[in-house]
């Protein structure tokens, strides 16, 4: 399966009377089309559209998801399939990528579990989308819509507004500005290839707690599934979809599902050091069954494939550190040996104890960063959002918002700020 | 102390919920409403598991770090057998983990010590990471949202 991603690079937005991308790499967007493409009459009283550039004052707060415009040109299906898309299989043929331009989608679903971005100052450090263009609606839900209906309304309109702004760009005629190539070959080839190399699969943790932590693959809440293999393309198109309102600090927003460096990573040096023979979506549930179930399943897959070696990555903390040590012992226990991603809650001063599980097996495991870790935004000119929930967002506390506008939180509260999946650039070394 | 657990006809178990959200209380099946923090009701359920009760859910659930979540919810099973049952070791390295958890954290938080639009929130979230479990157990007697309030 090879696919091809089209990339038009991204420098600025601005709106403007038609969706397109400029000479000089600025995206303009139709704001009055935009918003009657995402319209959603039934649910949302309101749909406000705004732009924050990397290096402005402004903060961007209570953010709910974040996405990279793609869009289909060529193969079967088309992004984000069962979302807003036909369920068709996608992965092969050519997408087209708005690189370096986001849809940050913004809304008070449950307040708490909402997180900040900041475009400038030391905030913009610690977020990898202080560094896209962004494109930001804010939602406003009609009265006595249910909290999960609101959550639904906005995970479909920013997907649909993402797809919008690449497909429009396509339709006006654009030329990609570099093309990247991803192919992995069938099993039967794929397998006997490399043969002296050690086989590596990826297993790929989703956050599929319950209502409002949830995740979707082709539109099916991964609660649902048993454990599967999912060709890595098949998340570049965006099979696998946030619907999540957990920790903004280390949640999967879509834009990192559709841009996942480890499986980057895997592809990078798969004929070289590693034989990258596929990937493996897994869950993580409440109940002790279900984890056990999941785990057993997956790595039954993995010994399916006859892998050496598995990348192990989690989505948030707490209840899924149980599943990513069961999936870790039971891998090393069949003879497989695993490395894992997390990030840490060690405290304030990083001296507690960093997950709430461990084993002697998971002796390989890479941090993104101690979520625990406070520090202090400088007041901003402009607000995107609302900003009165400061203080109760999850990484706030009492206080945290200060007369002068500045705030005072845990890593937690920053979008993206120790991703589990490596996109960011905290990390900690031992030797 | 539990006047005993819901009987489930169909399977051989009992289930017990014990729970310091008031609103999940009012749908379940005989839960044990509990008029504390959340660690009073950790440790409700670690007692029980000492006397055979097997947790069905992780005591972590959710993304919330003691400091934030004032509402916790455990459900526990129990074999419908009368003889001695020796305490289930995962059951116990899980709530052991998870007290210690809620030990360490410096706040502690207690129900109802929010706005109540926030309060609201954290009652709606801890009941619907854990509704399917309830209803998997057959002791959820109504949905979330007729409590959601909108």
């Amino acid at each position: 399966m090879k696919l091809e991603l089209l990339k038009v690079s991204v420098k600025g937005v601005k709106w403007g009377g038609s969706t397109e991308v400029l000479k000089d790499g600025t995206l303009q967007v139709s704001k009055e089309d935009l918003l009657a493409f995402v319209a959603d009459d039934d649910n949302l009283k309101s749909i406000n559209a705004d732009i924050a550039l990397p290096g402005e004052s402004v903060r961007i707060v209570p953010v709910k998801d974040v996405i990279e415009p793609r869009y289909k040109v060529e193969g079967s299906g088309q992004v984000f399939p069962g979302m807003v898309s036909d369920v068709e299989s996608v992965g092969e043929g050519k997408t087209l990528v708005l690189e370096g331009a986001a849809v940050v989608t913004c809304g008070r679903i449950v307040g708490f579990q909402e997180g900040i971005i900041d475009m400038s100052g030391k905030g913009a450090d610690y977020t990898p989308f202080s560094k896209t263009c962004n494109v930001v609606l804010v939602f406003e839900p009609k009265d006595g819509l249910e909290k999960h209906d609101y959550e639904k309304a906005c995970r479909l309109a920013g997907l649909k507004a993402a797809m919008y702004l690449a497909k429009s760009v396509y339709e006006s005629g654009r030329g990609a500005d570099k093309t990247e190539v991803y192919e992995v070959k069938p099993f039967t080839e794929s397998m006997k290839s490399h043969a002296a190399l050690p086989k590596v699969a990826y297993l790929y943790m989703l956050q599929t707690q319950g209502l409002l932590h949830d995740t979707y693959v082709y539109g099916i809440d991964a609660k649902r599934i048993l454990p599967t293999i999912i060709h890595p393309n098949e998340t570049m198109d965006g099979a696998i979809v946030s619907g999540n309102c957990v920790s903004a600090c280390d949640k999967n927003s879509t834009y990192v599902h559709l841009n996942n460096p480890v499986i980057k990573s895997l592809y990078g040096r798969h004929g070289k050091d590693i034989n990258f023979v596929g990937v493996i979506i897994t869950n993580e549930n409440v109940t002790l069954a279900d984890k056990k179930r999941s785990s057993s399943f997956a790595v039954k897959i993995a010994g399916m494939f006859g892998v050496d070696g598995l990348v192990i990555s989690e989505e948030g903390f707490g209840n899924p550190d149980a599943d990513l040590i069961m999936n870790c012992r039971r891998a090393e226990m069949a003879g497989i040996k695993t490395v894992l991603i997390t990030d840490e809650f060690a405290g304030r001063d990083g001296a507690s104890q960093s997950l709430a599980d461990a084993a002697a097996e998971a002796n390989a495991v890479v941090t993104a960063g101690n979520a625990n870790m406070i520090v202090t935004l400088l007041p901003m000119q402009r607000i995107i959002g609302y900003d009165e929930y400061a203080n109760v967002i999850a990484g706030g506390f009492d206080g945290s918002l200060k007369p002068d506008g500045s705030l005072e939180v845990e890593l937690q509260a920053i979008t993206g700020a120790t991703c589990e999946l490596g996109f960011n650039k905290l990390g900690a070394e031992t030797w | 102390m539990l006047g005993g657990g819901v009987p489930v006809v169909l399977f051989p178990f009992f289930y017990a919920c014990i729970t310091n959200n008031k609103d999940l209380a009012e749908c379940v099946d005989h839960a044990e409403l509990i008029n504390g923090p959340a660690i009073s009701v950790l440790t409700i359920a670690r007692d029980m598991i000492h006397q055979g009760w097997k947790l069905v859910a992780s005591p972590l659930y959710g993304n919330f770090k003691p400091a934030q979540q004032p509402y916790r919810t455990l459900i526990l099973s129990r074999e419908k057998k009368d003889r001695h049952i020796p305490a289930d070791r995962y059951s116990l390295e899980l709530i052991e983990s998870a007290m210690n958890i809620f030990r360490e954290c410096e706040i502690k938080r207690i129900p109802g010590d929010m706005p109540d639009e926030i309060d609201n929130d954290y009652k709606y979230v801890d009941f619907a990471l854990i509704e399917d479990t309830l209803r998997e157990c057959g002791i959820l007697r109504c949905d979330l949202h007729r409590y959601s309030g909108g």
